[in-house]
């Protein structure tokens, strides 16, 4: 028996000729950094307005402190979220989330700093915002689409991207299937 | 001079370029759809199955290895892509009739007929057979296709076997 038979049933087959393909490729993602998605930045302030605010306990959490404490360091904490039915949800550490989800994240630093919000993903690293914030939980207009399968660990930081030393650094790593 | 392979490209889109993206979709969206059409035995299944396999390539560009056929890596996709029809359009092919010349046949057939019968037998092959056929005649070995369906190559051979001897029963050629 070979692969190959090409004496009449793969020539038939093969010689079967249908209508022909669509005539454009299919639109792809968009992928423009985050702070160029003016339509999910709206929807995400919409949903952090309804949803981060009620999470967890109703009195503001301490901002827990990383190392020593003798060369105060910058404490900083982040919270990544999802859209569950309209209401903000924690990513759960034991999830796999579905290709294409939306996370949105909540930040905050005490004392008043400059931080960097960078994903490290299947793809490599990338950075999402760079911006002051105080210790006031604060949400950031956008959303990022976890659209490879994966772990994508994302990091807030005082450092820059690719850094997370652990005194003044927070991060949550999301699952994907 | 500019590297203008299928490999090749899949880098640049990996590195970020689509006009690549658009320069491998104009490549293979023929061969593809072709291929679809036959699988899906329906030209909305197909058509579904095109867009989902021409985007799973971008979504997945990197997980393609440039060390390996670009052709083997897409064809997995689209063997994969969407879901076949219950039942297969009738008047959806053609069958030139010069690609029955040189065909013996235990039942004297015209084209359309042969095309009728051949499209109906296809369709009433198991997924799996029918997609090992179809690969195969794409031009893919028995140890492409087993990788390319998680299967051993026996169990291809095997059912290839099978799914030629029910097509060529159907349309009345000789058989083995």
């Amino acid at each position: 028996m070979t692969d190959r038979d090409p004496t009449d049933v793969d020539r038939i087959l093969g010689a079967l000729r249908g209508p022909a393909p669509p005539d454009a490729p299919p639109a792809l993602p968009d992928e423009r950094p985050l702070w160029r998605r003016p339509v999910l930045a709206l929807a995400a302030a919409v949903l952090l307005g309804i949803g981060i605010g009620t999470l967890g306990n109703p009195e503001p959490e301490p901002l827990a402190t990383r190392g020593a404490t003798a060369a105060a360091p910058t404490a900083v904490e982040l919270r990544v979220v999802v859209d569950a039915d309209g209401t903000a949800q924690r990513i759960n550490r034991t999830t796999a989330y579905p290709v294409g989800q939306l996370v949105f994240f909540g930040i905050a630093a005490e004392p008043q700093a400059d931080v960097t919000l960078w994903v490290k993903g299947p793809s490599g690293s990338e950075s999402l915002a760079k911006l002051a914030t105080g210790p006031t939980l604060h949400t950031l207009p956008t959303a990022f689409a976890l659209d490879q399968p994966g772990a994508w660990t994302f990091h807030l930081t005082t450092g820059n991207l690719g850094q997370c030393p652990p005194e003044s650094c927070d991060r949550v790593t999301v699952t994907v299937r | 001079m500019t590297d203008t392979t299928d490999a090749a490209m899949m880098v640049r889109l990996q590195d970020g370029d689509r006009r690549a993206y658009e320069e491998l979709w104009s490549r293979w969206r023929h061969r593809i759809f072709q291929f679809l059409l036959r699988r899906t035995g329906s030209r909305q299944h197909a058509e579904d199955a095109f867009q989902r396999t021409w985007l799973k390539v971008y979504k997945y560009r990197q997980s393609y290895d440039p060390n390996r056929p670009f052709r083997s890596w897409l064809f997995r996709i689209a063997a994969n892509a969407g879901s076949d029809a219950r039942r297969a359009d009738g008047d959806l092919f053609y069958l030139p009739p010069e690609a029955l010349e040189d065909v013996r046949w235990a039942t004297p057939r015209d084209s359309f007929e042969i095309r009728d019968l051949a499209a109906k037998a296809l369709h009433a092959l198991g997924v799996s057979d029918r997609r090992i056929l179809l690969l195969t005649i794409e031009g893919f070995s028995s140890p492409e296709i087993a990788e390319m369906l998680d299967m051993n190559q026996a169990t291809v051979r095997v059912r290839l076997h099978r799914a030629r001897h029910t097509v060529r029963a159907a349309v009345g050629g000789p058989h083995d």
